[in-house]
């Protein structure tokens, strides 16, 4: 347990993260409010939303959440407007509400694609419009891709689609933010385990007990930096692109992901040296 | 010289600036070309651009009619819109589907249909250079032609991985000569139709049969700059 911070990189900003009810959008949201900001966090799931408010407190942090779908644009005014109204400003925003459905093309329906086309497009276009809208002293906007938006990925023929426009849309919007003062940037993630080399529910749900320690010792041999990432590293890099020490840094897309993207270690399996 | 006798190539969309200069030349190689609502296709389809089942009937009809589909190119046009701030949601969201889900279907349902009849064939998309170079008030062409850019290597790479023969290719092209320029804040040239045409030429032939999940600036610098 820590004490409350008072002041930090990010202090007198205010912040709105979309998706703060689990994983990587939970972890961004305990950064940030360790780093001085006020930080509201939305979401659709209430329990994942009491958990993220639980970690808070253990840490002696308060962050506010509102309940948000992103993909309907009159929540984001709603959301905004609530963000604007109580904080009396917006100077961040966390684009990171994201979904995934990998599937091979002969099985990718239309709907499959509209699903992974609302929330990864359409939701984070929103987001940008309102963020414009009310950034009138400037701001910056982080738009949560993936590896799968910089490079070709088997059963992507829709996530990268979907995460190709995450990264691109946020280029276009630096483009046109310059008028605003706005910078806009894509963050991606490598492959991110909360437990270090302990398998997630979820990766023992799908391959088994055995199977998941394998697939996580596959993922810590083909990461040269010889380990996953924790959403933590993820957290901290947003909080940076926040903050006014990234003021020249717009339109980029900054990996994070112990090297991943430096080869193509993921597709043929090479080894890292450590 | 590049001889593509024998060969069929499909052109996805007959509306795109470089979609007629592309027909010609396949033709005057040697291949016969079936278009979406082109006139100077060897046969013209019409189809529902949003419809898998309609895009199925197409390569069937260019696989029975002319005898193959060998070369499927894929034209992604590039128009500006408003600003971020002043675009409706609902016309954000139309314009992106109008690209996206077009060139996706294309793309998925052509190379089933090839797969179907064991062809190695070409798949081709010529996308803005939009898909890299980001423009001003262009965000819905920005972030579907960067979509189709990755949705096209991941086909390259789903299709090596299945040995299938097909290979799947972009060219990222810049302002074509007749169309109004997207707003990319530097000066550049336009490109004519028929360098575009050349280099659809290039990634249909046979030495471009181990190229694949590539894309070629045919732009006049600008992706460069």
């Amino acid at each position: 347990m820590t004490a409350r911070v008072q002041s930090g990189p990010l202090s007198g900003k205010v912040i709105l993260i979309t998706g703060g009810t689990s994983g990587l959008g939970r972890w961004t949201t305990m950064v940030t409010a360790s780093q001085g900001a006020t930080v509201v966090f939305t979401g659709r799931n209430a329990d994942g939303a009491a958990e993220t408010s639980t970690r808070l407190v253990d840490r002696g942090l308060h962050a506010s959440y509102l309940p948000h779908d992103v993909t309907k644009p009159d929540e984001w005014t709603r959301v905004v407007d609530s963000v604007v109204e109580e904080h009396g400003r917006l100077d961040g925003l966390v684009n990171n509400s994201g979904v995934s459905r990998l599937k091979p093309m002969d099985q990718m329906s239309l709907d499959d694609l509209e699903f992974l086309l609302s929330v990864n497009v359409d939701g984070m276009f929103y987001g940008i419009q309102q963020a414009f809208r009310v950034m009138t002293n400037g701001g910056s906007v982080v738009n949560i891709s993936a590896l799968n938006a910089l490079r070709g990925s088997p059963n992507s023929t829709g996530y990268g689609l979907a995460k190709g426009g995450t990264t691109h849309l946020a280029r276009a919007a630096a483009v046109e933010g310059r008028a605003r003062k706005i910078r806009v940037n894509a963050v991606h993630p490598g492959v991110l385990f909360e437990h270090g080399d302990r398998p997630s529910p979820g990766a023992i749900a799908l391959f088994g007990e055995e199977g998941a320690k394998k697939f996580v010792q596959y993922n810590i041999d083909t990461t040269p930096m010889g380990r996953l990432g924790h959403p933590r590293d993820i957290g901290t890099t947003v909080a940076f692109l926040l903050s006014d020490a990234a003021k020249h840094v717009t339109g980029t897309a900054i990996h994070v992901d112990g090297g991943r993207m430096a080869g193509e270690y993921l597709h043929h399996g090479i080894k890292s040296q450590k | 010289m590049i001889d593509l006798t024998g060969k069929v190539a499909f052109i996805a969309n007959a509306d795109h600036p470089a979609a007629a200069a592309c027909t010609g030349r396949l033709q005057a190689a040697g291949a016969k070309v079936c278009g979406a609502g082109s006139a100077s296709a060897d046969l013209a389809v019409d189809l529902d651009p949003y419809s898998p089942d309609s895009w199925d009937s197409a390569f069937d009809r260019c696989k029975t009619e002319l005898g193959g589909l060998d070369v499927l190119v894929i034209p992604t046009g590039a128009t500006a819109s408003e600003g971020i701030l002043s675009l409706a949601p609902e016309d954000f969201v139309a314009a992106h589907r109008s690209l996206a889900v077009t060139a996706f279907l294309a793309q998925n349902r052509g190379i089933l249909a090839m797969r179907a009849s064991g062809i190695e064939g070409a798949v081709i998309h010529i996308l803005p250079a939009a898909a890299r170079a980001a423009a001003g008030d262009a965000a819905a062409a920005c972030t579907a032609s960067a979509g189709i850019l990755f949705s096209s290597k991941s086909a390259a790479l789903e299709c090596a991985k299945a040995k299938d023969g097909i290979v799947v290719n972009a060219i990222l092209a810049g302002p074509i000569e007749g169309e109004e320029p997207l707003n990319y804040g530097v000066p550049v040239d336009p490109v004519s139709p028929d360098d575009i045409a050349s280099a659809v030429l290039f990634f249909a032939a046979e030495g471009a049969a181990y190229m694949t999940g590539m894309d070629l600036p045919v732009d006049n610098g600008l992706v460069a700059q």
